[in-house]
């Protein structure tokens, strides 16, 4: 009856199994693999940037109220249309916004973090990008530093079969390792390396111009 | 089946430990929730009508429209005219009615008095107009039937015959929507 021993970060985690899905499902593989890859970052030191969620949770919160103030305003039809009319307006505004970040600014990022203590060489915000095309089997981490404007990457790819098995059972710590080591290469600034040969090309390419 | 429950009820206790996942999760569902009243008032600014989407509830208008069939209203401010198909309510009953105008009447101060029939019908509507009413008023009618959806009102009138049918809906794209976390 000796419980099974497992290498976890809290008390709590000792007493769930290890987490098993089904492994056709894409989006919860997905799921799974962004939030595991999430707190392995966590868990090395970083803390995470909210200041997107929030601006998205206020806008909800607000478009919201606006909902909130179009059904339950106590004037009846067909003198509140002009209330109706500006509440749908802020509302649809509002959820334009949020979509807008969502597709845009955030695109395929899982996690924005604080930089680490000094902020110096290799201790930047990080950003956090995973990609998970359908019907394939590599999931791909890409790590870079937050708010550049095309900043230079590391990456890892692998199949997901290196960390589910067949059952579906997911090894966590197996991919917390992984990204350890991108972790490090990020820190010592190992960026992968056809990214490299293309800007080399990009700057050669406007010396030329000049 | 069970498995799926168990799956649904472990979500929600993942969900009950991070306070902001579940904000972000109720906040989501009640955004689904709003969107689909938002539109519903949108319409009702656009068409300036009270119900802008109803259902045909009888078979008074046959032919042309079938119980069950959705119809999309407008209640632009133009003059009805007779044999325009409208929507209207008795006053004090909540069931709107689609029949056709039969008669208009506008007196000299603007008022406009309207007679209804359903084409399915012998007579006209003054048996089912309120006890000593003999005409509808402007105020009465929805809105002039401006398009429709064939059939698929026969989900709402399902849905009202049968009312647990509601809650047993509604509970479950619930529980879904707070379970299931989309990028």
């Amino acid at each position: 009856m000796a419980a099974p021993q497992v290498a976890s970060s809290t008390p709590a985690d000792e007493e769930e199994e290890p987490l098993h899905i089904d492994t056709g499902d894409q989006m919860k593989v997905k799921q799974v693999l962004d939030e595991a890859v999430v707190k392995a970052i966590v868990d090395a030191g970083y803390e995470e940037n909210f200041f997107y969620d929030n601006v998205k949770l206020a806008l909800m919160v607000i478009a919201c109220v606006f909902a909130l103030i179009a059904q339950f305003y106590p004037m009846p039809f067909p003198e509140s249309r002009p209330l109706l009319g500006v509440c749908c307006l802020a509302y649809f505004l509002a959820s334009t916004i949020i979509q807008l970040i969502v597709s845009y600014v955030e695109q395929d990022t899982i996690l924005t973090t604080q930089p680490l203590r000094s902020g110096g060489k290799g201790e930047e915000a990080l950003k956090v990008r995973t990609q998970f095309p359908r019907f394939q089997d590599e999931y791909t981490v890409f790590l870079e530093e937050a708010g550049m404007q095309d900043p230079p990457t590391v990456s890892s790819k692998f199949s997901i079969g290196k960390v589910f098995d067949e059952e579906g059972n997911f090894y966590e710590e197996g991919l917390a390792r992984e990204v350890q080591r991108l972790l490090d290469r990020y820190k010592k600034q190992m960026w992968d390396v056809a990214e490299k040969q293309e800007r080399k090309k990009k700057g050669g390419e406007k010396k030329k111009k000049k | 089946m069970e498995e799926i429950v168990q799956g649904q009820l472990s979500e929600l206790k993942k969900l009950w430990r991070s306070p902001r996942m579940l904000l972000s999760q109720s906040l989501n569902l009640a955004m689904i929730v709003f969107s689909a009243l938002m539109i519903w008032k949108g319409l009702m600014f656009l068409t300036k009508s009270e119900s802008p989407v109803v259902v045909v509830l009888s078979g008074s208008m046959e032919p042309a429209f079938q119980r069950g069939d959705i119809l999309f209203l407008n209640n632009q401010d133009d003059p009805i005219r007779v044999g325009e198909i409208v929507v209207f309510k008795i006053k004090d009953r909540d069931i709107p009615i689609v029949h056709r105008v039969l008669e208009v009447h506008q007196k000299e101060d603007g008022k406009v008095e309207l007679l209804t029939k359903g084409d399915n019908n012998r007579v006209g509507d003054r048996g089912l107009y309120a006890p000593g009413q003999l005409w509808l008023n402007r105020e009465d009618i929805l809105g002039r039937a401006a398009g429709t959806l064939r059939y698929l009102g026969m989900v709402t009138i399902i849905l009202n015959d049968y009312p647990m049918l509601k809650y047993v809906l509604v509970g479950i794209m619930g529980l879904f929507v707070l379970t299931n976390k989309e990028s």
